[in-house]
């Protein structure tokens, strides 16, 4: 007997020692509430609740209708779907968002966070690359959810297709899902789970209840995903913002919503671009007219279609990155370095080189047609450079930046439109470890509208036979090489370069007569204005107003010029000047709301309330989503102690952008002053962790000191050259007085 | 007690084993090979004494007299380029390149006299080589499928492994 017992209790041990038969894996089932509810309390008993009790996505924002787990076979598949979507189901299965999750290039850096942090960690990432993952609770330790239902489909149809709404726009995942229905009954509720496709096809308009809403079509719905921040639970630090593509648009001239920037447009969403209606290959039950809105979402990512062999896509994708008026590139100027004069436009002026001439080149790289940054999003691992080469008639080289090296990095000296991100340990963030970023060294990205000058200096040689052949270009790679080879192995095959825009002169040795320009060339007065645009970003004031003053001789109608330099003006503190432009400007253009924006802070500064109040209501009657505006006249009012009409403002303005600081630390006080202690103590912690950490430039210094090699990129004012110091007879100069470093020719 | 004390020697020199039957799968979890198999899995993980990072693991389910197995094995090879030929060679010279799984992945199938019937996916995520194997008994199984289910088996193990 007592055999018997010890035999049980061996076994017992054995059995709980080993632990090893595992729960059958959920099924979809058609009463999905009851099994859901099911489901979701085996997945409580056993969850990582680090974030908190309930919080099943911190530090990602992904939600759901109840707020609990749900079965991964709740999700109708893509292949469902596909049955009657067939061109659709094609495009996405080669999409970026089909391999949100599985794509290396992803599940390299994720796997990182999970190793170091833990896997609970990883729900800020998979709230948009995988949410399935996050909504069924795989993102614990000792899951017991089968990943094969998810993985592979990342973002499937029914879960941009299930969004019921929108949280404010602060991205990582801020949708709420309803469980997936596909089909609404003859009252409007929803059916969960999949339904027949012949019921489908009898009840066309129910089955688009279910699964359409009018804000998919909003960039609002993108900003779901497309903007993100990193939350003090994720880096144990405080809030950093960390790319806002959203917010990009949204001051873009394509939002129509920014009385503030340099060039208008018509208005156009994330959709308007990157989906794009198409004609029909394969059938499909949602197109119209024969066309259907690409569900490929073509963009900048060629390593993902590289990766999968998509060949499709990665052919459409390169089309995309070439095909639109995205980029202009100017070979705006040269000044030889034996008197400094400014040789501009060029092509509009007549000019002589000759062997030995110490040459410096003026390249205007302009964001014309982004409706975001150039790069956008993950700029620490996209790469997007300029190439600038001289070669003479017998195609020697006579000078070359931006060139990818034997080993497939880019030359550290290049400029490129990226940002250095830097860690804890003042190091660069490496692996896209956006959990160790601690301050940005620098970051040179070009916004949308705005553009970059960049100079490069060369010595013609004695021997070089003319003509010269100058050419600049802006290459793109995704990913950059030393990710590409942390995530592969060095001996990955090489991955895309792709010229985005490019624009090459001849230079004669002797004269140079004027010459037509280039059908894609911007005209003169464009090109000045770019110049000033960026003169005025590199904080080169005098010089910018120099080139704006050339816009007002060739556009003198243009009340925007006026405008243009009476801002700068306002950024140099030449008050008096700015307001003379401002009046010229609205003499022009008497309700020009840019013109009105920046008198009403020359009102302020004047001390004249009335009128800077005036201007700026007037602002935002005109553009009631401008930020902008509505943070000044905030203030404007806070001054006055008009303290509803103040927190008005400050409340519209975060509900265009939920992490503006200003708006946070305004309404702290101004809750306090009118008795809401509990609404001011929320701004007040707000805006105590979102504000920016004041030592955190000192990271970014040591940073630089430790890399001399790309130090001078963070200088707004530099150079790329090869000759050695010294060798220049005149290297210009940026100006520090009324004149410019060289002089107009 | 004297018929107890070999029992308890017993248990005693194979709880080690059994402790790790019980360590997690580092590539793959049971319900998602549960999920490739079609139903509750029992695992084995094994560690290499030569390296602790890499793992073997095995997970089985019978249904009467018939098996289905997954194996994964990880190993991390001192020379990539050298060493990797050597672990593609368990798929003999007629296997199938396969796009995205890791590096230089390739598929085969192998069936044994003894009615065993194998889907190989082999690869590498940089220096470490993978080998999955999807193996069973039940004839009724068609090939593409046992196929399928090896390639779906490897892209989640790669995907952990990068």
């Amino acid at each position: 007997m007592k055999t018997v017992k010890h035999r049980k209790l061996v076994a017992m041990v054995v059995v709980a020692g080993c632990s090893c038969i595992l729960l059958e894996p959920s099924r979809a089932q058609s009463d999905i509430s009851g099994e859901r509810k099911k489901y979701a309390e085996e997945i409580r008993e056993n969850y990582n609740f680090h974030f908190g009790k309930d919080k099943i996505s911190t530090p990602g924002n992904a939600a759901i209708e109840g707020n609990d787990f749900v079965q991964p076979g709740a999700f109708p598949t893509a292949e469902y779907c596909g049955a009657c979507h067939q061109e659709a189901y094609s495009q996405w299965r080669q999409a970026l968002h089909s391999n949100a999750f599985r794509t290396p290039f992803y599940r390299a850096s994720v796997n990182i966070l999970l190793r170091t942090k833990g896997i609970e960690f990883a729900r800020h990432c998979d709230s948009c690359h995988n949410p399935i993952g996050v909504l069924s609770g795989a993102l614990t330790q000792d899951s017991k959810v089968d990943r094969t239902k998810f993985d592979a489909d990342g973002l499937t149809c029914t879960t941009c297709h299930s969004v019921q709404r929108l949280q404010e726009t602060a991205g990582n995942g801020g949708f709420v899902l309803a469980v997936p229905a596909v089909m609404v009954d003859e009252n409007g509720k929803r059916i969960p789970g999949e339904v027949p496709n012949d019921e489908i096809l009898k009840h066309r308009d129910r089955h688009s209840k279910a699964v359409m809403q009018s804000f998919y079509r909003t960039p609002e719905f993108c900003a779901a995903c497309h903007k993100a921040n990193l939350p003090n639970p994720l880096n144990d630090y405080k809030f950093l913002r960390a790319f806002t593509a959203y917010d990009e648009w949204q001051n873009s001239k394509f939002s129509k919503r920014n009385p503030l920037t340099f060039y208008s447009g018509d208005f156009t969403t994330c959709q308007g671009c990157h989906m794009k209606r198409a004609p029909l290959i394969l059938p499909d039950y949602g197109a119209k007219n024969g066309t259907l809105v690409s569900h490929r979402w073509l963009a900048g990512n060629t390593a993902v279609p590289f990766y999968y062999g998509f060949d499709e896509q990665l052919k459409k994708t390169i089309e995309f990155l070439q095909a639109g008026n995205y980029l202009n590139v100017d070979l705006f100027a040269i000044k030889k370095a034996s008197d400094g004069k400014m040789i501009a436009p060029l092509g509009s002026v007549p000019f002589t080189l000759a062997a030995n001439d110490v040459v410096e080149a003026m390249v205007v790289i302009q964001n014309k047609n982004i409706g975001h940054s150039l790069i956008p999003e993950v700029r620490d691992l996209y790469e997007a450079w300029a190439e600038f080469t001289v070669k003479d008639a017998s195609g020697a080289e006579v000078y070359h930046s931006g060139f990818l090296k034997a080993d497939g990095k880019l030359d550290e000296r290049a400029h490129s439109f990226t940002n250095r991100l830097v860690n804890t340990d003042n190091g660069f963030v490496d692996n896209h470890k956006v959990w160790t970023i601690h301050s940005v060294a620098y970051d040179n990205t070009v916004q949308a509208g705005r553009s970059s000058l960049i100079r490069y200096e060369f010595r013609i040689p004695a021997n070089a036979k003319g003509p010269l052949t100058v050419t600049a270009r802006v290459n793109y790679r995704h990913l950059r090489q030393t990710y590409l080879n942390n995530v592969l192995g060095e001996n990955h095959p090489a991955y895309p370069v792709i010229e985005i825009a490019s624009r090459s002169r001849t230079l004669n040795l002797g004269e140079n007569a004027v010459a037509d320009p280039d059908p894609r060339d911007n005209p003169e007065w464009m090109r000045w204005n770019n110049l000033g645009i960026a003169y005025l970003d590199q904080f080169q004031y005098a010089d910018a107003v120099q080139a704006f003053n050339e816009v007002v001789k060739l556009r003198p109608e243009y009340a925007d010029a006026y405008t243009n330099i009476a801002l700068t003006n306002i950024a140099w503190e030449k008050y008096g000047s700015a307001r003379d432009s401002l009046e010229r400007a609205l003499a022009l253009s008497p309700d020009d709301a840019r013109a009105l924006y920046y008198l009403a802070l020359l009102e302020r500064r004047a001390g004249n309330s009335d009128a800077e109040i005036a201007d700026l209501e007037a602002v935002v009657k005109r553009y009631p989503q401008s930020r902008d505006a509505r943070r000044d006249l905030g203030t404007s009012y806070y001054r006055e102690h008009k303290y509803p009409q103040a927190i008005e403002q400050f409340e519209a303005l975060l509900a265009i952008d939920s992490d503006d600081i200003a708006a946070h630390y305004n309404l702290a006080i101004l809750y306090y002053r009118v008795g809401m202690k509990e609404k001011a103590a929320v701004q007040q912690a707000l805006f105590a962790t979102k504000k920016i950490d004041p030592t955190a430039p000192t990271n970014s210094l040591d940073f630089l000191r430790g890399h001399p090699e790309i130090s001078e990129e963070s200088v707004p004012w530099h150079v790329h050259t090869d000759l050695a110091e010294g060798s220049a007879t005149h290297r210009d100069q940026p100006s520090v007085k009324g004149m410019t470093g060289g002089s107009y020719q | 007690m004297h018929g107890l004390r070999p029992i308890l020697l017993t248990v005693t020199l194979l709880l080690p084993a059994f402790c790790r039957a019980a360590e997690m799968c580092p590539w793959l979890n049971a319900a998602t090979a549960g999920g490739a198999l079609g139903g509750a899995v029992s695992m084995t993980v094994a560690r290499r004494d030569s390296n602790k990072d890499d793992a073997n693991c095995d997970f089985v389910r019978k249904q009467g007299a018939v098996m289905y197995e997954l194996r994964i094995e990880v190993q991390t090879m001192g020379e990539a380029v050298k060493e990797f030929p050597s672990y593609r060679a368990q798929c003999g010279s007629d296997a199938t390149p396969l796009k995205a799984i890791g590096n230089e992945a390739v598929a085969c199938s192998l069936d044994d006299k003894s009615g065993y019937r194998s889907a190989l996916v082999v690869s590498r995520v940089r220096d470490r080589a993978f080998v999955i194997r999807v193996i069973t008994t039940d004839s009724a199984m068609a090939a593409a499928s046992l196929s399928e289910k090896a390639r779906s088996m490897a892209e989640q193990v790669a995907g952990n492994l990068f």
